[in-house]
């Protein structure tokens, strides 16, 4: 009874968060619901959109709600990787020189990679140890990232000049792939009310790590009907064109399928999602929201593909029409 | 106990939906079935509009009930089980809950508790009538509707191709009905131990070709025709089986004539049956005197000795009950009397005809004629004739002879042999069958037959019975049609052929 009765203050503070949030971010509802859900389920976060949307504000908004160290690195071609990492620095104690480690920027709960495809691939893998085991190597050294942690990193999609575009590899890190869309005129009127007047947004934390951690357990064992485990699973499947029940579009327009990490991170999300939405169990219409997110980075379309100017979105669109959940 | 009140509760809301989504399914899949049932029944009626179909109401009905069937069957494969009622039920707003209730069924974690407390408020004031409505799709209804109107309709008209299924269908079943009698007196001649195997394959075989042509009728003409082929083929058989004095067979056959003869009154039947029953009585108190008569000649006999035997024959028709029967003999006695064997026996011939022709034709128009007549002709040439002669060389002549014994019975067909003449090459040999240098050949005991003609005798060839050719050539044109050997367009020319013989 005592888990019941956290599990409603869980949920009451997850939407208490939301609508913080939603007090410095105008719009962007869908994206601050993913970002929300990629912080529960213990993921990582690319989002992608033209500069001027928002994306460092919301990262920053967050970090605030949830009153959790952040720390933002700007990702340029002359990037280092010990400037992500840290480095060992030699100290003078004692009249004896010691190498002694200076964490870098990485060592924070919200880490805010900025425009991440401009850094060299070299320090861009430097992430890649930071997102998938939570530690960090210098020398032989491994240290722990502070928990809870997550990257959200960004990218602008249409400067491609002196940009180094992320591996499939490291793609594959990130939970959630956000495309964060130009806010409609009445989002960007409401945007102006609030940037460019002296009205400031007071934003007050609502949860700590602690909470993040403690609900980032709760949620494992939230309970998924077989049926929709499995309509989640038949949806990966589904991406794959190599396999003989594909479908016509996966046939058609994909190279290669989502890995297994593109099921766990739409379980896990689906998760997240229905206790958002106050229930207590997984619905199909919580696999369909997460799909596009979790699946739109880890699917490589053809050339056909571009040359009929399908994008991932669609070809996610067409599988989830072709698959009947009942 | 709270656990337990919960997933008997959810459990309970499943099984609610469970019926109800399968009473939706029958009635979907029922009306599914009874629409596709009555298309083809529509279009079987339809179609019988115009092409003869006799059983089309009940091909239309039996659509009907297999359409109505398979949609039961349907819905019995299609109900779903619990899961799947509780994915269903789910799909009616409830976002997958009852489905993760059910299966967490027994647990009692937070998550679970909360879900099936959850799922329990949401379905308070649920009902599985609200959720699975039991509404026809409109099209479907309409399509129902439309194709219940054509097939009443359809039904209800009495085209000329609905008029000539209900007349092929009389004919069949009266083909049916004939071939059940064949089949009946097929079985009583097998019995007959006095017919060697190959005469009951023939009787067999006859009895085939019959019941073939029997359902092959496609008009109550052909079946007729088939009938009075039969008649014939019978009345051929009676002659050679008397002839043979196979008189229980000859009887068989009569009886199953009779039987199949729709034009006899049962009380008809009855008399005939008598009738020959007293003829046949009779024929064995007069046959030896009538033999001793004709193998010595009325000559032989004293007047006394014909006198006894007018008697006799007298005698016997005053003890018959059958008017015509008893007229006869009296005619045979008369000619006994007057010493005229020759009328006598054609007397006693003449009735017997008459029964049979009565038993195979009601109306006794059926001619019998070579039965009586040709026995009396024959008779006569051949005691007249006789004697022995020897010559050279080959001639021809008209032969006429009795060459065989026995009574009255077999006269018809003496009769009949007494009416051939030969001509053509053959050889005469002499009575007492010796060589002779004259002569080529020798004389045989099988089917080889010794004719005396005056002073030259002769030796025809195998002689074969006229009926039996043709019924060869005909079953050996009709195996040939079946096996396609002859051209389609030729085959009703052949046929009519047949037909044409056999009148």
């Amino acid at each position: 009874m005592e888990n019941q009765q956290e599990l409603t203050e869980i949920i009451d503070k997850i939407h208490a968060c939301e609508q913080e949030i939603g007090k410095a971010i105008i719009g962007q509802r869908d994206i601050v619901r993913q970002v929300m859900l990629a912080i529960l389920a213990d993921g990582n976060v690319l989002l992608e959109g033209v500069p001027g949307l928002g994306k460092t504000q919301l990262v920053k908004t967050i970090s605030n709600v949830l009153s959790m160290k952040f720390s933002r690195v700007q990702f340029t071609p002359d990037l280092m990787p010990a400037d992500v990492t840290g480095t060992n620095l030699i100290i003078k104690e004692n009249d004896k020189n010691t190498f002694q480690f200076e964490p870098g920027p990485i060592f924070a709960n919200i880490v805010l990679a900025d425009e991440i495809n401009r850094a060299t691939p070299k320090t861009q893998s430097a992430l890649l140890e930071a997102m998938q085991e939570k530690t960090v190597t210098v020398g032989k050294e491994t240290y722990e990232l502070p928990q809870p942690f997550m990257v959200l990193a960004t990218q602008n999609p249409i400067e491609n000049e002196g940009t180094y575009p992320l591996p499939e590899a490291q793609l594959d890190r990130f939970l959630f792939k956000l495309n964060v869309d130009f806010p409609t005129k009445e989002e960007l009127k409401a945007i102006m009310d609030v940037t460019i007047t002296n009205r400031t947004v007071e934003l007050s934390a609502v949860m700590g790590g602690d909470e993040i951690i403690k609900m980032r357990t709760m949620i494992k064992d939230m309970p998924i009907a077989d049926a929709v485990m499995d309509y989640a699973l038949s949806i990966v499947v589904a991406t794959h064109s190599e396999l003989s029940e594909a479908p016509e579009v996966a046939k058609k327009y994909i190279t290669a399928g989502a890995s297994p990490r593109a099921a766990q991170a739409m379980i896990k999300t689906a998760k997240a999602r229905a206790l958002m939405e106050g229930r207590f169990n997984v619905a199909f219409e919580d696999i369909d929201f997460v799909a596009y997110p979790a699946l739109r980075h880890r699917i490589i379309s053809n050339f056909d593909a571009l040359s009929e100017g399908i994008s991932n979105d669609d070809i996610i669109r067409e599988i989830l029409e072709g698959i009947q959940p009942v | 106990m709270r656990l337990q009140a919960l997933d008997d509760f959810i459990k309970k809301k499943i099984q609610e939906a469970r019926r109800r989504i399968t009473m939706v399914l029958l009635a979907d899949y029922l009306l599914l079935g009874l629409t596709v049932g009555m298309g083809a029944a529509a279009l079987i009626m339809v179609i019988t509009l115009f092409v003869p179909v006799y059983y089309a109401p009940i091909l239309a009905a039996a659509s009907v009930v297999l359409g109505l069937i398979t949609g039961f069957v349907i819905t019995l494969v299609k109900r779903p089980d619990m899961r799947r009622s509780a994915l269903l039920l789910d799909s009616r707003g409830f976002s997958e809950r009852v489905i993760t209730a059910y299966e967490r069924a027994g647990k009692e974690d937070a998550f679970s508790m909360l879900l099936k407390q959850d799922t329990k408020e949401k379905m308070t004031g649920f009902r599985a009538k609200n959720a699975f409505p039991m509404k026809p799709v409109a099209k479907r209804l309409a399509v129902f509707c439309i194709l219940a109107v054509v097939l009443c309709v359809s039904g209800l008209i009495d085209s000329p191709a609905r008029k000539q299924a209900r007349q092929n269908h009389a004919i069949a079943m009266e083909a049916k009905k004939e071939a059940e009698k064949l089949k009946d007196a097929l079985e009583k001649i097998e019995k007959q131990e006095e017919l060697s195997a190959q005469e009951q394959e023939e009787l067999k075989e006859l009895f085939e070709e019959a019941k073939k042509e029997f359902k092959e009728a496609q008009s109550s003409e052909e079946l007729e025709k088939a009938k009075e082929r039969l008649a014939k083929k019978i009345e051929q058989e009676m002659k050679e089986l008397l002839a043979e004095d196979k008189k229980d067979t000859a009887r068989a056959l009569l009886d199953m004539a009779m039987e199949m003869n729709p034009d006899l009154s049962e009380e008809e039947k009855k008399q005939i049956s008598e009738a020959l029953n007293e003829l046949s009585e009779l024929s064995e108190d007069v046959k030896d005197a009538l033999e001793q008569a004709k193998k010595d000649g009325l000559e032989s006999l004293s007047e006394e000795e014909l006198a006894e035997l007018s008697a006799k024959l007298a005698e016997a028709a005053a003890k018959l009950t059958d008017e015509e029967l008893a007229a006869a003999l009296s005619k045979a006695a008369s000619a006994m009397s007057a010493e005229d064997l020759e009328s006598a026996l054609a007397a006693l011939s003449d009735a017997q005809g008459d029964m049979i022709a009565a038993a195979l034709d009601g109306d006794g128009t059926m001619s019998l004629a070579g039965l009586g007549s040709g026995t009396g002709n024959g008779q006569g040439a051949g005691a007249g004739n006789g004697g022995s002669g020897q010559g050279t060389g080959a001639g021809s002549g008209t032969g006429a002879g009795d060459s065989s014994g026995g009574g009255w019975y077999n006269g018809g067909s003496q009769g009949s042999q007494s009416q051939e003449t030969y001509e053509g090459d053959y050889v005469s040999v002499p009575e007492n069958y010796q060589d002779n240098d004259n002569l080529t050949g020798t004389p045989t005991d099988g089917d080889s037959y010794i004719q005396e003609g005056g002073p030259s005798v002769t030796w025809d060839g195998i002689r074969m019975d006229y009926q039996k050719v043709i019924r060869d050539y005909q079953k050996r044109a009709y195996e040939r049609m079946e096996s396609g050997k002859y051209p389609v367009d030729y085959q009703d020319a052949i046929r009519e052929y047949f037909e044409n013989l056999n009148k």
